[in-house]
């Protein structure tokens, strides 16, 4: 049963989640000095995280769905469904669709379909 | 001086492991109250009626106004993003032929907006309700309806105003007439919006039924009460004028029941009053309580702050539009010397004093204007930053305000009041001429100028123009015309003082002049000349033109081909029917009259006259006040009609030297024109009626609320109606008002906002970058700010819907600091300020983020901007001290920010920079001992030492900070002498040779006797020594020769009986001759004597013998005796020789030698000499030389490294490092300063928090 939803669509197929959208990533540096090193952190933080999601197979109903949120040109929410992920709920934008081809069953549809999504909130 | 950090920051320039932290406040230079404002929308036309509120679910600033679109209104519906950020806008029309009264937005109870509005169909009036999102969808399906209904489409009505209450249930107040036309507010309650209850009363208990109340606002405050605040109408004057405050009640059940109502403003006159109450309270105990101030008219005289005279008549007064400033000439017009009291300019905008000029000011006007000139009113017409005085004797002065200069301008030597003649000219005749009138024209930068030759016996005038852009030393008068062919008496009608005008008309090539008749029943004349040719046009007399005033006009005014001017009523020569406002078509020369509507009277006291932008008359009248004349309507302006329009207790008329400013429709006039001491002051009015303005009192809670006293909430005194709104996340103040120009209404917005914080806007991958830089070898101290932003679009300054627009703007102060996340908590240093210095870089591009780069300067940076005719005199004084004045008077930083320590080796100097800039004066000062000023940490300004032997503040036992190091003499230069040469401070004397001191021509008479001549050489100007005394003809006469000895003596007696001032400027001949009254007398004597002496007939038998005539001779010797001496008289005439004597001052020099270079180098490289006016002596110039010489030796050893950044350290720092390869401790005296601070982008390692310093090895 598909739990996920994007931008309030659920999907006939909950998508593979790539990287972990809960899991923050550290903004640092570092500089060599003569004799030692310095580093600089600014803390962790999800926003600006960039992760995938990607379905084997979409079929058209589904992929005219993402179609529509792009089109929308509007933050979406983003809900992971995943229980074991502590943040479930998050902020994204997406500035584009990637599928590989157009695939050839009856029902129509697309396979290996990948939306990079972009966190701005959470 | 090292920079004092929080202890916790202060260890945490010592990790290796750093979270640095950027903090970016953008700031208003000064309060942001009164608002200025910006124009929500630059085409919508008649906005008004604004309502605003925060909504609640979103955090969106909603809000809503009117417009006329034509036979419908609308209301415009303004929402932003939940970030406040910017305005999007959605219209709502209302039904045809409906017209918009007023408009209140309250949210609902399910987190949508609710639009209540009043409007009228011309039938009924209405209250209606629309419920929409709060981005200004109607709801589906639609809620809209009507809450109140009355029959009376120009009913009075009031309101409405609503609220959400706290159990969600909605409150709508308002008010109208009852049946027996008293006024009540009145209630209607609602659970769903939809349903509304009957209306109710509120009672308000001890107001007077019958008088009005109205504007209702209601607010519920954080305490839990509810307000209600309206305005009522304390009392009608007898010409009906009202009377109005801001009453309030509370009530804790949504008004069903209230307090006694309780005044919150206090006025007690006509001259002002408050209406439309609204309220917004940021905090539990602070609370905005906004109403509009009524004020019939503004008024200035001695007593206004930043007005230098004691008195306060009008001379002249002309308003520059483009920069809304009004200029005042003040003219002492009281009994005894006419004598100028100053130069005004006054901002229109906050009606207050911005700068004055008088003869102790600078630049100041000749003190010739204040002591000994002939000052009259009504004679200069200046335009734009032009400002015109002239004294009769010849003077004129024009005073630039755009650089604030005054150039003088003399048709004759004036050298004793310190103006030489510096006008090139020929006088028509010859003669001597007075200024009578000039005329500025700003289109060519002319000041025309009327002379006139004043003997009556032979008056004659003449024009000319001298260019006010030329810069001299000499000035060219320009002759127009001259003219000889008026008589005397009538000459004079044009006269200062007297009557009479004349205009300038370049466009027409016209020159009007009105001479006044009346003198010794003298006809007066309107005499057209072409400007072009100074030739006669044509000429308006009662003898030419039975229809022209038979006295001439007094004043008056040309546009368009009609001269109108105003006249002495007579009714004598046919010419009783000659009243009112005479208007003569020069095309036809046909003369009308048009007469006032509001008084039928023989004399309408016309006097002074302007115009308005569209061509309107505006006339003061004696007696009556001030009318405006659209060629049909009169319009009539003073207390009768305008309730309080003359200051409270004021007697004078305002109806002279008129001006109209035609961006705000305000009249301004002076008072006049029963001149005299009690002819003070002017006043400003508003041609449609009151002044209105939107004022603020501050309430504090305590035990109580007490309210501050009402200040303007907003420049400008045609913008009221503020509708406010808090912002949630700040507790800064929205305002969102009508501001009329003209008749136009257009709603403005500013916010309260002290900081707005850029901090999340910094682009993560770009460098903020702050600099700062000791010069040492000027004493110049420089810095900047560099940084780029995200969200360009809504920083960009062109987009009008963004509410951020503003923050990155040219001239916004930015306040920047850096600090350090220590156990998760934030420490900062302290903020350093800069002001933007362009409108932020940025590109819209398809495909690219729009992205801002904002570049940053130092205040003190715009020091070198502020030019200085010249300081104050400094005699004595410390340089620490010269500074500070010099910062106050110039750049208006008060003493608190300014924190310049005592300088080592500072002594008293003698001081006053002319023609500078305050950057450059300030640097020379502090150069002078070593210094440089900066503008330091939280924008105090202080002093760093520019020094190689200071003591080290931060020392640094290993590199693990530093990232690189290297040396340095890239600037450097081969001068190993530097020579410092000045004038000493005393003067010396010089003896001159001899020559020509002064001469002396004059005569005894016989009874002159000896008497002493007090001889100045050359008008006391020059000093002579050993004067001697050449007599070129003695003094002698016959009489003076057989009467004894004729003697001439030079007493040199100066030094003796005069003061220090006057020593050998003058000496004493005393001449003697006989006094010979002795002489006289006895002669008299002998004569008398001699008649009674006859001649001897002797009697001889034969009869003839000779007459012997003794008696004769006897009084013919006697009569001969007496009068020679009658006729003694001496003339003399003698030179006076002297050595002058001048004083000067010895230039001194000394010299400060790098031994070792010049020994290395095997020669001496000298500087060019520095000429230093602030040293007086030898060792203060070898002091400076030693100075110089430390700075060029330790400019050929620099050092500089790049290190993980060090907050404790700033430029005028000394450190201690060690050497890269040696390891030896290095010794730095740190001149320049660059912070790199850097966030990287997600998944990028490119980030940093560093400094580059650079410095002195010593």
């Amino acid at each position: 049963m598909p739990v996920m939803t994007l931008g309030g669509q659920s999907f006939a197929t909950d998508p593979k989640i790539q990287g972990s959208p809960d899991v923050p990533v550290r903004i640092s540096a570092s500089v060599e000095t003569l004799t030692s090193v310095a580093f600089f952190s600014w803390g962790t933080t999800r926003i600006g995280k960039t992760f995938p999601i990607l379905w084997d197979f979409l079929n058209e109903t589904d992929f005219q769905k993402l179609v529509t949120l792009l089109n929308a040109d509007a933050a979406v929410t983003f809900y992971t469904g995943v229980e074991s992920i502590t943040v479930q709920m998050l902020n994204v934008e997406s500035s584009y669709i990637e599928d590989v081809y157009k695939s050839v069953t009856v029902a129509g549809g697309r396979k290996d379909v990948k939306v990079p999504l972009l966190i701005i909130g959470v | 001086m090292a920079v004092t950090l929080d202890a916790a920051l202060a260890a945490a320039q010592e990790y290796q492991s750093r979270h640095p932290k950027c903090r970016l406040l953008s700031c208003e230079n000064v309060d942001s109250i009164p608002f200025n404002g910006e124009y929500l929308s630059t085409s919508a036309i008649n906005e008004q009626y604004p309502a605003a509120r925060i909504h609640a679910n979103t955090g969106r600033l909603v809000m809503a106004h009117a417009i006329d679109t034509g036979y419908s209104d609308t209301i415009r519906y303004g929402y932003t993003d939940a970030d406040r950020t910017f305005f999007t806008f959605v219209d709502f029309v209302l039904d045809s032929g409906h017209s918009l009264l007023e408009v209140s937005l309250c949210d609902t109870a399910d987190g949508y907006i609710a639009i209540i509005w009043a409007e009228t169909d011309g039938t009924n009036r209405y209250i209606k309700y629309r419920k929409i999102t709060a981005t200004g969808v109607n709801v589906v399906p639609a809620v809209t309806g009507t809450i109140h209904t009355q029959s009376g489409g120009t009913s009075f009505l009031t309101g409405p105003f609503s609220i959400l209450l706290a159990d969600d249930s909605y409150l709508v107040v308002y008010g109208h007439q009852d049946g027996d036309s008293h006024y009540h507010l009145y209630i209607r309650t609602s659970s769903n919006l939809t349903s509304w209850s009957a209306e109710s009363e509120i009672a308000l208990t001890g107001l007077t039924d019958a008088n009005r109340k109205a504007n209702p606002y209601i607010i519920e405050t954080l305490a839990g009460p509810i307000w209600l605040l309206f305005d009522y109408v304390q009392s009608i004057g007898p010409s009906g004028e009202e009377l109005t405050n801001i009453y309030y009640v509370t009530s804790t059940d949504a008004l069903a029941t209230v307090s006694a109502p309780a005044a919150l403003t206090a006025y007690t006159d006509y001259t002002a009053r408050a209406e439309h109450p609204a309220m917004a309270q940021p905090s539990a105990n602070q609370i905005y309580f906004i109403f509009n101030k009524m004020m019939a008219s503004l008024h200035m005289d001695q007593d206004t702050d930043g007005w230098l005279a004691s008195y306060c008549g009008i001379g002249d007064m002309h308003i520059d539009v483009a920069t809304q400033k009004l200029y005042v000439t003040s003219v002492y017009m009281g009994a005894g010397s006419r004598a100028l009291q100053g130069v005004a300019q006054i901002d229109l905008a906050t009606w207050t004093i911005d700068k004055f000029w008088d003869n102790e000011t600078a630049p100041g006007f000749p003190d010739y204007y204040f002591i000994g000139g002939t000052m009259w009113w009504d004679v200069s017409h200046n335009e734009g930053k032009w400002v015109a005085v002239c004294s009769e004797q010849g003077l004129f002065s024009v005073l630039n305000s755009e650089t604030d200069t005054i150039q003088n301008y003399s048709f004759y030597d004036m050298s004793a009041y310190g103006v030489a003649k510096n006008i090139t000219w020929e006088p028509w005749h010859g003669q001597t001429y007075g200024i009578e009138r000039t005329w500025i024209d700003q289109a060519t930068n002319r000041i025309y100028i009327l002379l006139l030759h004043t003997y009556f016996w032979g008056s004659h005038m003449q024009v000319g123009w001298i260019d006010l852009t030329y810069g001299g030393p000499n000035y060219t008068f320009n002759t127009i015309l001259t003219d000889d062919s008026i008589h005397e008496f009538l000459m004079a009608g044009i006269r200062g003082g007297y009557g009479g005008w004349w205009q300038i008309v370049p466009e027409e090539d016209l020159i009007v002049v009105s001479f006044k008749g009346g003198l010794l029943n003298t006809e007066g004349m309107v005499r057209l000349y072409t400007l072009s040719t100074g030739g006669i046009w044509k000429s308006y007399t009662t003898t030419l033109n039975p229809s022209f005033p038979k006295w001439g006009l007094t004043r008056g005014i040309y546009q368009n081909g009609i001269i109108a001017g105003s006249f002495a009523y007579t009714a004598l020569y046919a010419q009783e029917d000659f009243r009112g406002l005479c208007l003569i078509d020069i095309a036809t020369d046909i003369v009308t009259y048009d007469r006032p509507t509001w008084a039928t009277v023989d004399d309408y006291g016309m006097y002074n006259f302007a115009l308005t932008d569209t061509g309107e008359y505006i006339i003061g009248c004696n007696t009556y006040g001030v009318t405006l004349y659209d060629g049909t309507t009169w319009t009539l302006y003073n207390s009768d009609t305008v309730p309080g329009l003359i200051p409270d207790g004021r007697t004078e008329q305002f109806v002279n030297a008129l001006s109209y400013n035609p961006t705000t429709g305000m009249i301004v006039a002076g008072a006049g024109t029963y001149y005299g001491t009690n002819a003070t002051g002017f006043i400003m009015f508003s041609r449609y009626g009151y002044l209105k303005q939107s004022n603020y009192r501050l309430g504090t809670y305590t035990t109580g609320w007490s309210w501050a006293a009402a200040t303007p909430l907003v420049t400008g005194y045609t913008d009221y109606g503020a509708a406010p709104a808090i912002d949630p996340d700040d507790g800064g103040l929205y305002a969102f008002w009508t501001s009329m120009y003209v008749t136009e209404l257009s709603t403005k917005w500013d916010k309260q906002q002290p900081a707005f914080d850029l901090s999340s806007y910094i682009l993560r991958g770009t460098n903020v970058t702050r600099t700062s830089r000791i010069d040492p070898t000027s004493g110049n101290w420089d810095s900047s700010l560099d940084f780029t932003a995200s969200h360009g679009h809504l920083f960009d300054p062109s987009n009008d819907s963004s509410l951020l627009r503003q923050y990155l703007s040219r001239g916004r102060k930015i306040t920047v600091q850096f600090g350090e996340a220590v156990s998760g908590i934030s420490y900062w240093e302290p903020p350093r300020h800069f002001v933007v210095t362009d409108d932020p870089v940025m590109v819209y591009k398809k495909g690219d983020y729009p992205t801002v780069h904002v570049s940053a300067e130092t205040p003190r940076r715009r020091w070198d901007q502020i030019h200085i005719v010249s300081t104050d005199t400094f005699s004595g004084v410390l340089p620490e001290e010269i500074i500070r004045t010099l910062l106050l008077d110039h750049a208006g930083i008060p003493n608190s920010q300014v924190s310049l320590g005592t300088w080592d080796n500072t002594i008293t100097l003698d001081y006053q920079g002319v023609d500078t800039n305050l950057g450059e004066v300030v640097d020379q000062i502090a150069f002078r001992f070593g210094y440089a000023i900066r503008d330091g940490e939280s924008g105090i300004i202080e002093a760093i030492k520019i020094t190689d032997s200071a003591a080290v503040s931060r020392t640094y036992t290993d590199s693990t900070k530093v990232i690189n190091g290297t040396p340095k003499s890239t600037d450097a230069d081969f001068v190993n002498r530097w020579t410092v040469e000045c004038e000493e401070r005393s003067f010396i004397e010089i003896i001159l040779p001899e020559e020509l001191a002064a001469e002396l021509m004059a005569s005894h008479r016989w009874n002159t006797g000896t008497k002493s001549y007090v001889i100045y050489y050359t008008q006391g100007s020059k000093i002579y020594r050993n004067p001697r005394l050449e007599v070129v003809q003695s003094v002698t006469s016959l009489a003076f020769q057989l009467a004894g000895n004729c003697s001439e003596t030079l007493l040199d007696i100066s030094r003796l009986e005069g003061t220090p001032e006057t020593w050998d400027t003058y000496c004493v001949i005393r001449v003697s001759s006989p006094d010979l009254t002795p002489a006289f007398i006895a002669a008299l004597a002998g004569l008398v004597a001699a008649y009674f002496y006859p001649d001897w007939a002797p009697q001889a038998p034969s009869g003839v013998l000779p007459t012997y005539r003794v008696g004769s001779y006897l009084c013919a010797f006697f009569i001969f005796m007496a009068l020679n001496i009658l006729g003694s008289t001496g003339n003399f005439a003698y030179r006076i020789h002297g050595q002058p004597v001048s004083k000067v001052r010895r230039t001194v020099s000394a010299s400060a030698d790098d031994a070792e270079s010049q020994t290395r180098m095997g020669q001496i490289i000298a500087d060019t000499p520095m000429n230093d006016p602030l040293c007086g002596s030898a060792p203060e110039c070898q002091t400076v030389a030693n100075f110089l010489k430390m700075v060029g030796m330790a400019e050929r050893k620099r050092w500089g490294c790049e290190k993980v950044a060090d907050l404790r350290v700033e430029e005028g720092d000394t450190i201690s490092l060690p050497h890269p390869f040696t390891g030896n401790a290095l010794t730095v005296y740190l001149t320049d300063m660059k912070y790199i601070y850097q966030m990287p982008k997600i998944g990028d390692e490119n980030g940093q928090f560093t400094q580059e310093v650079e410095g002195w090895r010593l």
